[in-house]
């Protein structure tokens, strides 16, 4: 399997050569590698070059007992290097005889694809052992005269395998997360692709929409609300929806089965110049695949009626990145109006393209419905007027007749298709994505239909809104990458482009509570908008240790935009002939005198805007990476905001950071830490508005902070054959309006995030096969955010397990969430509501909330037939 | 050493961002109801109507509050009718009803706790309503008043009288939603500067005398005996001092808003 992996990897082991004088007396043998396992090219890196040198520390065993990173590649590569090189078994070193703990130094090239995927029926070979005459000079670490002096080279073996072209690393908040055991940690069957997201970076996720609605975001500070501050892509297929009502950038990626990804890279910041429209709090890519090949059909039941049948088919023989896997699932949900269905189905083949190429193609659909209850009033909880997980849909005071939820398909074909050309790199990428979208939300109950001048009379008939987007998304992608040498380093320049389109349909009526009817249209907008963009990224390394890179990011985001709800109000109305209950009026204030107009109007406009990005990435010190990065980044407006030539339809953001990585290994024992220190400014800030049941255009904001994360991969612990995977993250920031300098509500300014995995072989076996067993944790801290009228919410504490043992083919196992059974509230809000709780209407702005999950119990089942990992 | 240095580097940072505000707060308030500071039983007063005075004993007068409101912003007065709810300019509420007696000074306490902000408050809302505040059909009786008035002349007239707002109000033109019966019901723009904060309670005065102010009690028509407001405005004897007594039970002046320390 691993040599089949993802990368070309070049490698050459040398040992010191000692000095001359230290030879004489002594009669060394060096040791010798006598198991060797490639180091793994980083998924979904774009192709570059990468030198890596470890030095690392044997013990009189010839066992790794200590790894450093003496020259960096990047985090990545340093990681990959250094998990490669614990496993790695050697022969002792000896003098006259004797074993001594000795130390050696091993570069690894790090090299990017150059064939296609290669033939199924040849497996690549290990790299051979080193023989002691292809070993060079050691210095063993008993011997303070045998301090090393100089490297010599060894023979080169090269060994080709494949993959996709990597990209280049941007910095210390470039994050690229391999999900593995910290996934299966993790285990809930409502877990989804976002949720992903919260072992890679520490964010807040938050959902008072319902199963099928997208996960509300909170990253470094934003509050991303669906998704529309962060970029978001699988397998580089744009996420974000240009022209949904709900959010310009809504990202649900529930359409994605959490088990065919097989990373997660994350950006923080708009650092890198690839990163388009809504990178604005980071980028978050999931690379698609599945490194554990076979048949697996996989069922899982619990709390609430939950079932999720899954299977997953991924040929033995084939890339990893070649895979089929559908999805059913169904629950009655934890409390009031909480069911949803969904269906996902993902396939994807990957081939090789002659000797220097590959090439991709790749479907999925998915569908959903589902039903969510909205927010609680926090004094109709305290009085006893409505439980802590129920929903005024049900209630006696307030039920509505099309309760809140909702309906969601996306339908999507993509393609990648990428070769090489002497020393430059060629890519590109097509898709297209049909996406329906369907979203019942209330928030304000009764409090916004008051009785108008012009209107019949009538009651308050309700504020719930239906909201539909239905879009078509068209785009393609591409990049040219070319690499030279100078001054002594590899060079690397990249142009690109960028093209997508969409066309939107968004349309947000109102219905009345009592009868589920339309009686109002708030919006009406069809869309034609388009994002072209290009890039240059330059990477340039002045020395081994020194790599300044950077570039500029230039798009043209164009709006056409035809308002079928142009004219809502009059300011003088005709007296004769009033507008009575008309949503899209049909008269307008000429002067004073009523005149006829259609009720629709067009608009149109478009801008250039131009971002520049740049990195100072220093590499000095074995293991340690320093960073600082610079970079500006836009989110495009809703249509909705959209004026006759308007010359900025756009939010900027200017962006910093510095920060520092380390890489480190210990025998069996990988920490990977770093540290950061942002600030991001946006001059158009997204705020929510609970009458618009969205996010909506406020003023500037400056975010401010600190994150931090580290992740310890032990195996092997105690030589047992237990394993450990713990990954945490911290993220502490403040978010303060640019005006007043108080506080962004709703954003928290401390998020912690821990994962935990425990696996391996327990020492029991039946018929000759070990029992395998695993044990998972996630821990999650939110702390106290700020909310509107000098509010503070009230944390979040959760904490999940798994557990499960396979043998053979079969694995069961057993999930819970919120095992403490906390009763905590995911959303926490400040505004006026009304649902009839109380003898008068509540006017005031009242704390409202949204109910997390309880504990919730679910059992599973795995089957798997063929393949290996 | 380094132990501690990081672990005050990390207090630090979690101290820096978790530190600010969002601005203002909100509150749970008590609130009450009373007569004017004066008021007493029986309240005794002169009133002069025309000239002609009359000297008032008023031995009930009984007033439903069914809800408190108050707001940042005055209704924009522009060229089209306002609206009886305007979201987004409430202050503080309270939302729960309380029959007043108006001969008391003392405050008497809504049964449920006011809720608000601390925001600045410009007008303040008397909602005079039994239930839904749209609702066309409404039987609560909102003013009682009986007492007797004498004028220099000698003659006594013991009165009483009984308001409701409910379809006995509707007003003619309401086919529209131009004038909706809610506008009878919600006494408003009462001016106040009253600033709530997380102490004392809110306090609304409402000045029976007031009540009274320009009413003929020598045009009240007797019925059965005895001399009655009217509360049918289609009635014949719905004569001046009915329409006076409802107009002042309407007029802004009659109440007035107060935050004081808690008793």
């Amino acid at each position: 399997m691993r040599g089949r992996m993802t990368a070309g990897i070049l490698l050459a082991a040398f040992l010191f050569t000692s000095g001359a004088s230290a030879q004489v007396d002594a009669e060394i043998t060096h040791p010798v590698a006598v198991h060797q396992v490639e180091a793994i090219y980083p998924a979904g890196l774009a192709p570059q070059h990468a030198d890596v040198i470890l030095i690392v520390k044997l013990d009189t065993e010839g066992n790794v007992s200590e790894v450093k990173v003496e020259t960096s590649g990047g985090a990545p590569f340093d990681a990959a290097a250094t998990e490669a090189i614990q496993k790695w078994t050697f022969s002792p070193a000896t003098k006259n005889g004797k074993p001594f703990a000795a130390r050696m130094k091993i570069p690894f090239h790090f090299e990017p694809p150059k064939p296609a995927p290669p033939d199924p029926d040849v497996e690549t070979p290990p790299p051979l052992p080193r023989t002691p005459t292809q070993t060079p000079t050691q210095t063993p670490t008993q011997t303070p005269t045998q301090t090393p002096t100089q490297s010599q080279a060894s023979d080169v073996e090269d060994v080709h395998v494949y993959g996709p072209a990597a990209l280049p690393y941007v910095g210390v908040s470039d994050v690229h997360f391999s999900i593995g055991e910290l996934f299966r940690a993790r285990g809930s069957p409502s877990d989804n692709a976002s949720k992903l997201l919260q072992s890679a970076t520490p964010i807040l996720l938050t959902n008072e929409g319902g199963e099928g609605h997208a996960e509300q975001v909170f990253l470094r500070g934003f509050d991303a609300r669906e998704g529309q501050d962060i970029e978001f892509t699988v397998g580089g297929v744009p996420i974000n929806e240009s022209g949904n009502l709900h959010g310009n950038g809504y990202a649900d990626t529930h359409f994605i089965i959490p088990e065919l990804v097989q990373s997660v890279r994350v950006i923080e910041g708009p650092f890198d110049p690839r990163q388009g429209n809504y990178a604005v709090a980071g980028s978050a890519d999931y690379e698609l695949g599945l490194p554990r090949r076979g048949f697996v059909a996989k069922y899982t039941g619990g709390s609430w009626n939950t079932q999720r049948g899954l299977v997953l088919w991924g040929p033995e023989a084939m890339s990893d990145r070649t895979f089929a896997g559908a999805e059913l699932y169904s629950t009655n949900g934890f409390g009031q109006n909480r069911d949803a269905l969904r269906g996902s189905a993902m396939a994807q083949y990957e081939g090789k393209l002659g000797d220097k190429g590959l090439w991709r193609v790749g479907a999925q659909g998915y569908a959903s419905h589902f039903h969510s209850p909205g927010l609680i009033r926090e004094d109709d909880y305290k009085s006893g007027k409505i439980g802590f997980y129920d929903s005024y849909d049900s209630s006696s005071f307030a039920r509505a007749a099309v309760p809140q939820g909702g309906d969601s398909s996306r339908y999507s074909i993509w393609g990648h298709i990428e070769t090489r050309s002497g020393d430059t790199t060629l890519g590109q990428d097509v898709w297209l994505v049909k996406r329906d979208m369907r979203l019942l939300e209330n928030f304000t109950g009764l409090l916004l239909d008051v009785q108008q001048p012009l209107q019949s009379l009538h009651s308050q008939r309700g504020d719930e809104l239906d909201l539909n987007s239905d879009a078509t998304m068209i785009g393609a992608k591409g990049f040219a990458r070319w690499r030279t040498k100078a001054l002594g380093q590899r060079q690397e320049i990249e142009v690109g482009y960028f093209a997508r389109g969409d066309q939107v349909h968004g349309t947000q009526q109102r219905l009345d509570n009592a009868s589920g009817v339309p009686y109002q249209t708030d919006t009406d907008l069809q869309s034609t908008l388009g994002d072209l963009g290009l890039y240059a990224d330059a990477n340039l390394r002045a020395t081994k240790w020194l790599n300044v890179r950077g570039g500029f990011r230039s798009d043209i985001l164009t709006y056409d935009v035809l308002d079928n709800c142009a004219a809502q109000s009059i300011s003088k109305p005709s007296t004769t002939n009033p507008p009575i209950d008309q949503s899209c009026l049909t008269q307008y204030d000429a002067g004073g005198v009523p005149a006829h107009r259609e009720p629709n109007q067009r608009t149109s406009t478009a801008t250039i805007v131009t971002m520049p990005r740049a990195s100072a990435i220093v590499g000095p010190f074995a293991g340690f990476l320093l960073s600082a990065s610079v970079g500006e980044g836009v989110r495009s407006v809703d249509p909705s905001y959209v004026t006759q030539n308007v010359s900025t339809p756009f939010a900027s953001v200017l962006a910093y950071e510095g920060g520092a990585a380390y890489t480190r290994a210990f025998k069996d024992t990988l920490i990977v830490a770093r540290s950061v220190f942002f600030q991001t400014h946006v001059d158009k800030d997204l705020i929510f508005s609970e009458t618009e049941g969205r996010n909506v255009l406020g003023v500037g904001t400056t975010r401010s902070g600190w994150s931090g994360s580290a992740r310890i991969t032990a195996k092997k612990i105690f030589k047992s054959a237990v394993n450990i995977d713990e990954s945490a993250s911290v993220t502490l920031v403040k978010s303060t309006y640019d005006d007043t300098h108080l506080l962004v509500a709703y954003v928290p300014d401390a998020v912690v995030r821990s994962d935990t995995a425990i696996f391996g072989d327990l020492p029991l076996k039946i018929s000759g096969t070990a029992i395998q067993a695993s044990l998972g944790f996630g821990l999650t801290y939110v702390g106290k955010r700020a909310l509107p009228f000098g509010q503070r919410s009230d944390d979040i504490f959760t904490l999940d397990a798994t557990a499960s043992v396979a043998w053979r083919n079969v694995e069961i196992g057993v999930t819970g969430t919120n095992i403490t059974d906390n009763h905590y509230r995911l959303g926490e809000y400040n505004f006026a509501s009304d649902f009839h709780s109380q003898p008068q209407p509540t006017l005031v702005p009242e704390r409202m909330f949204s109910a997390g999950p309880p504990l919730g119990i679910f059992g599973n089942l795995t089957i798997r037939f063929g393949g290996k990992s | 050493m380094t132990r501690s240095r990081g672990a005050f580097a990390f207090a630090s940072a979690f101290a820096f961002a978790c530190v600010g505000t969002t601005g203002g707060q909100l509150v749970d308030f008590p609130a009450s109801a009373a007569g004017a500071e004066d008021a007493a039983t029986p309240l005794v007063f002169d009133q002069t109507t025309a000239g002609h005075t009359w000297h008032v004993s008023l031995t009930e007068a009984k007033l439903h509050i069914g809800a408190l409101y108050l707001d940042q912003s005055e209704p924009a007065s522009g060229a089209g009718d306002t609206n009886c709810i305007l979201p987004g300019v409430y202050v503080a509420e309270v939302t729960t009803g309380l029959d007043v007696d108006l001969l008391s000074p003392t405050p008497q306490a809504f049964p449920v706790a006011g809720h608000g902000s601390t925001s600045p408050v410009l007008v303040g809302q008397v909602w005079l309503t039994g239930g839904d505040i749209n609702a066309v059909t409404d039987l609560t009786k909102t003013l009682i008043v009986a007492g007797t008035a004498t004028d220099d002349s000698g003659a006594s007239i013991p009165f009483e009288g009984t308001l409701t707002i409910g379809a006995n109000r509707v007003p003619s033109n309401q086919t529209t939603g131009g004038n909706p019966i809610c506008k009878q019901r919600i006494v408003t723009p009462i001016q106040t500067s009253v600033a709530v904060q997380t102490s004392g309670e809110l306090l609304v005065r409402i000045d029976a005398k007031r009540l009274f102010v320009n009413v003929d009690f020598g045009q009240l028509p007797k019925v059965s005996g005895t001399y009655a407001f009217s509360d049918d405005p289609t009635s014949t004897s719905y004569t001046q001092p009915s329409i006076n007594l409802y107009a002042n039970l309407r007029a802004t002046g009659t109440y007035s808003f107060l935050w004081t320390d808690a008793h």
